[in-house]
């Protein structure tokens, strides 16, 4: 299979989050992969998004999963969900099993009693079987149209399996845990061996 | 032969007539001497038809008649319990007995099941005061509708309290055709190799995606509480035409 065109998408991880901000577009494995291949980057991560929001932008993007070669998909932390405002979809972040009220929230204008009583209703087998129901989602509708699926993770947050894990302490971090530069070229390196594999 | 059915309660048979044993999937099996396995249930949501495709082996079947439901609904795990709730939204009459009011009002409930349970609890608030309304059959209206004020528990009253909220304040319809969609898509991608036949009865809404089979409230089945037989004969005789 010749590689022309890969579909990113993912969160804060795949984003580049913690590089360099100026220069992070240059540094991110997405960038580091086409490069290899020679094609244009299409990564259309979000810091903070959640899994709804890939599921979303699979199903529904304008460009149809079956224009790619291979998906990538990272896969971000189970609580994280969206809302639509009326005008435009919200994050909801929820880390460390904690809901804080922050500037972003306070900008987002985010109904902050309604999301803290929505993670103390909500249990984690509703979590885990949501974030289940959206890797299977995408899985299927790749399977359905043909088109390679590599999913990329984090194994101390989540029960489901990846081909990627990047809680893997052989990728190198940066302070706040997400990948540094030279995490990116590790699993830029791993993400081009396998598509050489699929070839 | 085995087919798989899912929906809400139009599928599971809840009829306006009771007669359960006139439902369209017991109709179709007898026509096509198929064994039935049906998981349609009353207050049943898109997100639970997608959770119970996933959580079966698809190969056991022969064919797949699923009826989307009201996008508006969704399905939560009650971690008390330990079982899927099935949370839907009514408008419903709140008589000026409990309101206080010289007239009775609308009022948005919300509507709540427990998975294997048969019956549907209503509940709204009044100035700060739970009202739960018992689950009575269109045909037994008014009745033996009956409405208590606070007597539920605090789960219960912190639960109804948020989900007020969010079809008041948080829902919107742009986020729930998109979700009807992430539905649908799902559901074709898991189906794709096996025969599937996706319908809609549409209650108040139009329905978003290109499903095989649409039938409308007032139109293709009666206006009131579910269907009636005949309309069950119909969906039989529009399912075998498209096999």
């Amino acid at each position: 299979m010749k590689i022309t065109r890969l579909y990113f998408d993912g969160s804060s991880d795949m984003n580049g989050a913690e590089l360099d901000w100026s220069v992070k577009d240059n540094l991110r494995f997405s960038k580091l992969v086409c490069d290899h291949f020679g094609i244009e980057d299409y990564n259309i991560s979000k810091g903070g998004c959640g899994n709804h929001r890939l599921v979303r932008q699979m199903l529904l993007n304008k460009n149809h999963i079956s224009e790619f070669d291979v998906a990538i998909i990272q896969m971000s932390p189970m609580w994280r969900t969206e809302y639509h405002n009326g005008k435009k979809w919200e994050r909801v972040m929820y880390q460390q099993k904690h809901f804080f009220n922050s500037p972003e929230k306070l900008r987002q204008k985010l109904d902050v009693d309604f999301w803290r009583n929505y993670f103390r209703i909500h249990d984690e087998e509703f979590f885990r079987t949501n974030e289940k129901l959206y890797q299977v989602a995408m899985q299927s509708h790749c399977k359905a149209y043909g088109v390679p699926l590599i999913m990329i993770g984090r194994s101390e947050s989540s029960e489901l399996e990846f081909d990627i894990d990047v809680s893997d302490e052989s990728i190198p971090k940066a302070p706040d845990g997400h990948p540094n530069a030279e995490g990116h070229r590790v699993i830029a390196d791993r993400l081009i061996s396998m598509l050489t594999k699929h070839k | 032969m085995k087919i798989y059915f899912d929906g809400c309660a139009k599928t599971g048979g809840y009829s306006r007539t009771g007669r359960v044993d006139q439902r369209y999937p017991k109709l179709l099996c007898e026509k096509l001497n198929a064994e039935e396995y049906n998981l349609a249930n009353r207050n049943g949501n898109n997100t639970r038809i997608v959770r119970n495709l996933l959580e079966h082996d698809l190969s056991q079947f022969d064919l797949f008649i699923i009826q989307m439901t009201k996008r508006n609904r969704f399905e939560y795990f009650d971690k008390k319990i330990k079982k899927w709730v099935s949370i839907g939204m009514q408008t419903r009459k709140l008589p000026k007995e409990i309101t206080g009011l010289s007239e009775t009002i609308d009022e948005i409930f919300i509507t709540v099941r427990n998975e294997d349970e048969k019956f549907i609890n209503l509940y709204t608030i009044w100035k700060n005061k739970i009202i739960s309304l018992n689950d009575v059959p269109s045909y037994h209206r008014p009745d033996k509708e009956i409405y208590k004020i606070n007597e539920v528990s605090d789960d219960v009253s912190h639960m109804v309290k948020h989900y007020l909220h969010y079809y008041r304040c948080v829902y919107s319809e742009e986020q729930s055709k998109v979700d009807e969609q992430m539905c649908f898509r799902t559901m074709k991608s898991l189906l794709k190799n096996h025969k599937h036949i996706i319908m809609y009865m549409h209650s108040d809404k139009e329905i978003n995606v290109p499903v095989d089979l649409i039938y409308k409230k007032g139109k293709d089945y009666v206006s009131g509480f579910y269907m009636g037989a005949d309309t069950h004969q119909i969906i039989m005789n529009d399912i075998l035409k498209l096999l």
